[in-house]
Formats: C-alpha cells, sequence, structure tokens
C-alpha cells in the first residue's frame, strides 16, 4: 500500500504547480529588474509601484523564486519547502489582493491579472497540500 | 507491478489540477468578456485580440472551451472529448499566447504578465494531455 501511495503522489517539492510558479516568479523577478519602465507604464501595477519600486519587487520575486526552486530541488527538506511555500503564497496573495482591490474600484480593469494571480496562489495552496500530505504518510 | 492493474502517475482524473485550474481560468475570463465588455475594450494589452473578433465572440469561445474542459473532466473516461476539450484549450490558449508575446515584444509600454500567465495556462494543459498519450499507449 505504501509503494502505491508513494507512486501516486510524487513529492512535493517535484510538484507541476509549484514548478510553474517558480518560472512565472523569476521571470517577473527578471522582468521587473530588466524593464522597470514597461510596469510603471502599466496603470495596472500602480498600486504595487506606489508601495515599493519595481527593483524592491523584482528582487523579492527573485528571492521567493529561489526559494521556490530550492524546494524543487532539495525536496526531501521540508521546513525548506514550508518556508519556500508560505513566502511564495504570501508575495502571490499580496498581489491578488491588490488586483482584486483595482479590479473592484477602477472600472477599466479587466479580471485578467485576478485570474491570473489565483491561478498561482491556487498551485502553491495545492502544491502544500502535497506537502502535508507527505508528512502524514511518512509519520 | 500487476499488468492488470496498473497505477499511473498520469491518468485521466477527475482530480486533474491543472486542467481544474485552466477550466475556471478560462470560464472567468469567457463571464467577464461577456458581462464587461467595455473594460476590455478600455484595455490596450487586448487592442490585437478584440480587432480580429469582438469581447462577445471571444466570450462565447472561452465559454464553450470551458465548457468542454470542465466536461472532460466530469466524463474522463472518454477519451474523445479529452482530446478535444485539450485541442480545442491548447488552440484558443496558444493564439492569445502569441499576440501577447508580439505584442509584448513590439510594445514597449506591455509588461511580460500576460505572456507568462497564458504560457503557465499552456503549460498546465500541455502537462494535462500527457494524461491522454498514456492511454492511447496502454
Amino acid at each position: 500500500m505504501s509503494s502505491a501511495v508513494s507512486s501516486l503522489y510524487r513529492p512535493p517539492g517535484r510538484s507541476v504547480g509549484l514548478i510553474a510558479v517558480t518560472i512565472a516568479y523569476t521571470a517577473f523577478g527578471l522582468g521587473l529588474w530588466l524593464q522597470p519602465d514597461r510596469w510603471a507604464k502599466t496603470p495596472a501595477y500602480a498600486l504595487l509601484l506606489d508601495l515599493l519600486p519595481q527593483q524592491v519587487w523584482g528582487t523579492i520575486y527573485l528571492v521567493v523564486a529561489a526559494l521556490l526552486a530550492a524546494a524543487v530541488w532539495q525536496c526531501q527538506v521540508w521546513w525548506l519547502a514550508v518556508v519556500a511555500h508560505s513566502l511564495g503564497l504570501a508575495l502571490g496573495g499580496g498581489w491578488w489582493i491588490a488586483f482584486v482591490i483595482r479590479w473592484l474600484t477602477d472600472d477599466k480593469t479587466t479580471v485578467v491579472n485576478v485570474v491570473s494571480w489565483g491561478t498561482y496562489v491556487l498551485l502553491l495552496v495545492l502544491s502544500a497540500s502535497l506537502l502535508e500530505r507527505r508528512r502524514l504518510e511518512s509519520s | 507491478m500487476n499488468p492488470d492493474n496498473p497505477i499511473y502517475l498520469y491518468r485521466p482524473s477527475r482530480r486533474n489540477i491543472g486542467l481544474m485550474a485552466v477550466t475556471v481560468a478560462y470560464a472567468v475570463t469567457g463571464f467577464d468578456l461577456l458581462l464587461q465588455p467595455e473594460r476590455w475594450e478600455r484595455t490596450a494589452a487586448y487592442g490585437n485580440l478584440l480587432n480580429i473578433i469582438s469581447a462577445q465572440k471571444w466570450a462565447v469561445l472561452y465559454v464553450a472551451v470551458a465548457g468542454l474542459l470542465a466536461a472532460s473532466l466530469w466524463l474522463h473516461q472518454r477519451w474523445g472529448l479529452g482530446v478535444v476539450a485539450h485541442t480545442t484549450g491548447i488552440a484558443l490558449g496558444v493564439f492569445w499566447w502569441a499576440a501577447f508575446v508580439i505584442r509584448w515584444l513590439t510594445d514597449d509600454s506591455t509588461t511580460v504578465a500576460n505572456v507568462l500567465s497564458w504560457g503557465i495556462y499552456l503549460l498546465l494543459l500541455g502537462l494535462s494531455s500527457m494524461s491522454l498519450a498514456r492511454k492511447v499507449s496502454r
């Protein structure tokens, strides 16, 4: 039974969702660092760029992406996965809330960013749920 | 492993998380295009796409494809339905992704956000479609 369960549920660090979010966060970080003017010209990010400049957001995205990548690579290190998922969810959740607020208060904004960051948060939550499942299995 | 009762890492299932995520994303995008078309028309990022067909027609396409994807989740044993749903989902996603790539390359006021979002949807659909290939090879 245990071998069947371990075959069906891969280690959470290797979940497809986590790899996808790691790629997305890395590209956001690089985009914010290398093309900050593009983000400044787009009204959708005004709330977020009022809080912190592009380079600071870019650094945060790259650090979190590096932690997520480390969690993918060192998938047996439970505490690393917990830290990476927590920071990834905090960053993604924060941006998602900013997009929801903007969508509710500005009738020129579409739902695209709300859906996109909602997908990233969903994928991270589901990856985190596998983490808990693996811990239960190993105990 | 018992060949009569194999275990597949990728198999058609109602618990296909990636397919669920894309289904929800397509459905929300479709309903938003249908119910709030003026928001899309006011946003420059979608200019290329709305020049081709109107927001309402894109909405119908998104809702129809989301319906097919949802049906393929529910009736996950129907291989033909899965193939049609994944094919139309990937075709729609690739079209929009290509439009965002072109806009990102040609307009320096556009961020990479939409390129990445639609890229992730395509990645999830591509990985989900692997379950169909495994079923064929069985």
